[in-house]
């Protein structure tokens, strides 16, 4: 019994030593934990890499996490992150980093090597949030205030998972933007981060969206027209709704939100059908607005409407004259639905994307009011 | 050349054991006593030499001077009103005493008082009744004894069991003496099914065990092994019920046992209920039970005295605790020194501020508090209580508190060797082997990280899956697919539903309860 035991053992120790993957004995105060970092490219074609590692010198019971930063260069950014260990001693972590800045002049000359090597390297999510920056380098930004945790890139990571509630800013991981720069038919984009004034100190602010043709990038729009790209393809979640009809001044919650696209093609024309369904509630009016029975309610829905659909086609026309880059997809649900005609026009896809008529419908049903039915009565 | 002195001396060493073996075997004293009186009592006085606590007390009738006789025994080992007032007294003052060949039946069946008296000639059953606290009655010209039971040892009241607590249930507990014991049992089954059947083994304490078992119910597979296994038994002393145990172990190397035993008479008839054996041993208040499953450890009397749904979550708490005492540490060094992705940054953090500035690689660090736990253990176990607030000022502050300002060890440590060391005091009787597994899983995954902590799981159940007490598979119930088999593992179905008896167990007598009452 003994002798079968102890066999099974060795033989199940030797195998465990031959299965394991990536490994090693390394203890968790002999590493710098990364927390993001900002990626520039200084005058000699060079990589700055700006790391921001946490800080706990302090150590003990009462310790506070700060936040530090560390500058390093490199011939590739993979050579500037092992040239950390020059300056700070500990090897660097990134198993736990959330956030990587890419500077907008980076952006412009490429980046599919910084991707290339956050995605071979084991220890960096794939989870990472990626984000470009609009200001003339990406470290202005780990250098600004935080305002919620010591940590730059935490905050911003934050920012980017509580963008749900808002919906002005894309959130894009590394591996949805090589999924996304892989495929045909839709374009790559990134949130941009740029920094703005908050009580007098210099503090980021996510502001829009870039968008990139293959791994360069080619244009940034804003905030708000953000959120109606988020409407075509299907990413709100939340947020508001503004609405101005004459003197009404109303706001809209969406509680959710369903866009479905399909493309058509009938007697040799291919146009798009973009369905938008959202289900809103009020939030708040202004004194104004006649709201009191069921015609008041489908007036506001009617302006909400047509206001929602105007902001939709304008964001689309733009894509299509200004740029002529999908960014929406278009051709991919082409690729998905009418496969044949795809490989036909596959190849001149950017012209076509140009041309295509957008019918856009939107329906938005008001479900409730909040806690009051009518606005508030103002006497003398 | 080594190699053949070492066998030499391993030769040697065997051959001296044989010649012990023989130098310390009893010369047997077979043989019958004599019909003379001056003769037997020289023979017992030679039996018994150097022994101050043997008496030889002769006896005479105030009314028929002729029958002379004599009593034999331990003084230690007698009640004395038992001697005095219902052997000496109606011997001495017998008035109708005739001096005739009937003498001795005389004796036995009208003036002794005494409620049970043998006849025998045996030299070596007279002299075990001696030692085990008998009088033997010696005559002249008789060529048999008379053996009067006296037996007046003292012993301890029937107290509750220190090591098995509960608080809803009956409070008896085993105490030494055998009869007794059994009077527990017999008291809980009056059913003439119950048998009590005798054994003695030690070759020099001669010590009674008892099987019990209930004929209808028990497997007779099972307990013919058992009687086999007790039988093979050729040890000198059986102290404690801990040494049978030991020795008809189906896995002498597992920490593992495949006997169990509990001190509570209430534990025993639940068992015997169950088809299983119960075997006491004189002198030990713990009462052994064969076949002993694995989710036995987890099965407490009060499960069954208790709500069943109150016990089911108990029970549940018993399992996860064994698992939380075998894993938690190796878990933690298996995250903090190769998994450090798969822990919550903010918690990555605040461990890593934790451990600044401490000396020592985690491993290191949790092996040193583990012993420490340990020792703590041990050390509350022996000494008296009575100085145990020392050892706890001494334990809490300055081995927990000072040693993690000290920066010797981090706060987190303390924490999950506090966790390990507080489980593992919830299953008392698996300790044992939770402290083994839980350095074996620790070793592992300081080695190789998860993948260590998971092949060294794996190998503990393949361990378990192999084992067989008494036949039995130890795992039985926890392997099954089956949800029937499942009611009294990690839960403990309703007595309701409990309509039969463990399978393999009780194999002849499977329905444990007709059906009652429609629910």
């Amino acid at each position: 019994m003994i002798k079968r035991l102890f066999c099974t053992l060795l033989m199940l120790n030797v195998v465990a030593g031959l299965c394991t993957g990536c490994w090693n004995y390394r203890e968790i105060n002999q590493m710098s934990i990364v927390a993001g970092a900002a990626i520039d490219k200084i005058s000699d074609g060079k990589y700055k890499l700006s790391v921001e590692i946490i800080d706990l010198k302090t150590g003990g019971v009462e310790a506070k996490v700060h936040s530090k930063k560390l500058e390093c260069y490199g011939a590739s950014v993979y050579d500037a992150i092992r040239n950390a260990i020059s300056i700070n001693a500990n090897k660097l972590y990134w198993g736990h980093a959330e956030i990587l800045i890419i500077s907008k002049d980076v952006a412009k000359e490429g980046i599919v090597e910084i991707l290339d090597c956050f995605s071979r390297d084991p220890e960096p999510r794939l989870t990472i949030d990626i984000l470009v920056s609009k200001e003339e380098t990406a470290e202005k930004i780990l250098d600004s205030q935080s305002i919620t945790t010591e940590v730059r890139t935490f905050e911003i990571n934050k920012m980017l998972d509580l963008e749900k509630e808002l919906e002005k800013s894309p959130k894009v991981e590394i591996y949805e933007f090589i999924n996304s720069l892989g495929e045909s038919g839709i374009s790559p984009i990134m949130p941009v981060i740029g920094l703005t004034k908050n009580s007098g100190q210099e503090t980021s602010q996510l502001s829009g969206t870039a968008v990139f043709k293959k791994d360069k990038l080619e244009y940034m729009f804003d905030q708000e027209d953000t959120k109606y790209y988020l409407f075509v393809i299907n990413k709100i979640k939340g947020g508001i709704l503004n609405v101005k009809g004459g003197a009404d001044n109303i706001t809209l919650k969406i509680i959710k939100s369903k866009t479905k696209l399909k493309p058509v093609y009938n007697n040799g024309k291919l146009y798009f059908d973009l369905n938008i369904k959202t289900k809103t509630s009020l939030s708040e009016i202004n004194n104004t607005t006649k709201f009191g029975n069921v015609k008041d309610v489908q007036k506001i829905k009617a302006e909400a409407q047509s206001e929602l659909k105007k902001e939709v086609e304008n964001i689309i026309k733009a894509a299509q004259n200004e740029y002529g880059i999908d960014i929406f997809g278009f051709g991919k649900s082409v690729k998905q639905d009418i496969p044949d005609l795809w490989k036909k026009i596959e190849s001149d896809w950017n012209t076509v994307f140009k041309n295509v008529s957008v019918s856009v419908n939107v329906d938005i049903d008001i479900s409730n009011s909040g806690l009051l039915s009518r606005k508030i009565m103002m006497g003398d | 050349m080594d190699m053949v002195i070492i066998l030499g001396l391993w030769k040697r060493d065997k051959n001296n054991a044989k010649n012990k073996s023989v130098a310390n075997g009893e010369k047997s004293e077979a043989g019958s006593i004599s019909s003379t009186l001056s003769k037997n009592i020289d023979l017992f006085r030679n039996i018994f030499r150097d022994d101050d606590t043997f008496i030889v007390r002769n006896v005479e009738n105030q009314n028929n001077k002729s029958i002379k006789c004599c009593i034999l025994f331990m003084e230690e080992m007698i009640d004395t009103t038992v001697v005095s007032e219902n052997i000496l007294r109606p011997i001495m003052q017998d008035n109708n005493l005739k001096n005739n060949n009937d003498i001795l039946n005389q004796f036995q069946n009208r003036v002794i008082t005494s409620d049970n008296i043998k006849k025998s000639s045996d030299v070596n059953l007279l002299t075990n009744s001696i030692l085990k606290g008998d009088t033997v009655l010696l005559l002249e010209d008789s060529s048999e004894a008379l053996i009067i039971s006296s037996i007046g040892v003292k012993s301890r009241a029937i107290q509750e069991p220190e090591s098995e607590k509960l608080i809803r249930g009956p409070r008896e507990g085993f105490t030494e003496p055998l009869m007794i014991n059994l009077s527990l049992l017999r008291k809980r089954l009056e059913t003439p099914d119950l048998k009590f059947k005798f054994i003695n083994l030690g070759t020099k304490t001669n010590t009674k065990i008892c099987i019990c078992y209930l004929n209808s119910l028990v497997n007779r597979k099972i307990l013919n092994e058992v009687e086999t296994r007790l039988k093979s038994i050729k040890i000198d002393g059986v102290l404690a019920g801990g040494y049978i145990g030991e020795l008809i172990n189906d896995e002498p190397y597992s920490p593992f046992k495949t006997v169990g035993s509990t001190e509570r008479p209430d534990v025993v008839v639940g068992k015997l209920l169950e088809g299983r054996i119960a075997i006491i041993v004189d002198g030990t208040p713990v009462a052994l039970t064969a076949p002993h499953l694995f989710i036995e450890y987890f099965q407490v009397n009060e499960d069954y005295y208790i709500n069943y749904y109150f016990s089911s979550i108990s029970r549940m708490l018993r399992i996860l605790g064994f698992i939380l005492t075998v894993s938690v540490p190796a878990i933690y060094v298996a995250l903090m020194t190769f998994h450090q992705e798969m822990i919550p940054t903010p918690l990555l953090i605040s461990i890593s501020a934790a451990r600044q500035g401490v000396p020592f690689p985690t491993i290191v660090e949790i092996m040193l508090l583990l012993i420490v736990f340990e020792i703590l253990r041990e050390t509350g176990t022996r000494m008296p209580t009575n100085i145990g607030q020392a050892l706890s000022i001494v334990g809490a502050l300055v081995l927990g508190q000072a040693s993690v300002q000290a920066k010797i060890v981090s706060a987190p440590i303390v924490i999950v060797v506090a966790i390990s060391g507080i489980t593992s005091l919830m299953i008392p009787k698996i300790q044992g082997a939770a402290i083994i597994l839980r350095v074996i899983f620790l070793l592992l995954a300081a080695f190789l990280g998860f993948y260590g902590l998971i092949f060294g799981i794996t190998g503990a159940l393949l361990h378990l899956c192999e084992m067989r007490s008494f036949g039995v598979p130890y795992l039985l119930y926890l392997t099954s697919m089956n949800p029937y088999d499942l009611k009294d593992t990690i839960i403990r179905a309703p007595l309701w539903n409990m309509k039969k008896r463990p399978k393999l167990i009780s194999t002849d007598n499977m329905v444990r309860q007709a059906i009652g009452r429609k629910k």
